[in-house]
């Protein structure tokens, strides 16, 4: 069976804001698809996913066309930078980074979805 | 720094380049016009025909993210009645490197709505070569003809 576990984004501090939500990605048998997907991203790629992740962490109204907060039809949502895609979900006010997808399309396939759904609910 | 974070987590919490900061703003200027929009309930068919644009030239623009330059915001604001004002405020050194160092910020208000109360300080007069400098936009309602 394998082993699930979280470890928390350390998110700075704001002089205008504390963030509202606590961020954390997903551990499966000691390896993260969330954390070793996104250091061998272009340098360009993690800037601006950063800069994204830290201001949805500090404000739970964040509008931006890169980020969809709940995707229709499933429980989670996903921060995109060009075809990266990352997957989350919240949970009280803690904000769960559990996969990735890469696809040089606008909409993923349906079964990718699906399959990230059946992720989700297990975490 | 907390010596327990792994290199994906130190990612967070280094002081930022000015790349990043320049994502920052982009970031920042695509939730302020999209905030806005929402409040105003106009949607991307109507600031198609403010603009002037194509609806599908409206959605690239959305999809796509390109690197937007001043002008560009600019001729997106104008037509909806928003100004873009640039502005310089020193940031604490308590906060950050002895260098020269800027940060952008866009800010957002209307003369309609109070959701946002825009700086008051004209700081475009006031630019002094300080070690820490911080730069804003303000966006706020304009008497302009859109």
């Amino acid at each position: 069976m394998s082993k699930i576990s979280f470890r928390k984004i350390p998110i700075p501090d704001n002089r205008e804001s504390l963030p509202y939500f606590t961020v954390y990605y997903a551990y499966q048998d000691n390896r993260s698809v969330v954390a070793d997907k996104f250091k061998s991203l272009s340098q360009d790629t993690k800037d601006d996913l950063i800069e994204l992740i830290i201001r949805m962490a500090r404000n739970v109204n964040y509008h931006s066309p890169k980020i969809n907060w709940q995707l229709k039809g499933y429980t989670y949502g996903e921060v995109r930078h060009q075809y990266h895609r990352f997957f989350f979900f919240i949970i009280q006010r803690c904000l769960v980074f559990f996969g990735y997808a890469s696809k040089k399309t606008n909409i993923l396939n349906n079964k990718i979805y699906k399959l990230n759904q059946k992720f989700k609910d297990k975490y | 720094m907390d010596p327990n974070l792994n290199e994906f987590e130190k990612l967070f919490i280094e002081p930022p380049s000015a790349q990043r900061k320049a994502w920052g703003v982009l970031n920042d200027f695509y939730h302020y016009l999209l905030t806005w929009m929402e409040k105003n309930n106009i949607t991307k068919a109507e600031l198609a025909r403010k603009l002037g644009k194509s609806r599908a030239s409206i959605t690239k623009m959305f999809l796509h993210n390109p690197n937007i330059s001043i002008k560009k915001i600019v001729e997106i604001t104008h037509p909806l009645g928003l100004d873009v004002k640039l502005g310089i405020e020193q940031i604490p050194e308590s906060l950050g490197k002895q260098n020269i160092e800027y940060v952008t910020k866009y800010v957002i208000d209307t003369r309609k709505e109070d959701w946002y109360t825009p700086q008051q300080q004209d700081f475009s007069s006031d630019i002094q070569y300080l070690t820490q400098t911080k730069v804003l936009f303000n966006i706020e309602g304009c008497n302009g003809r859109a």
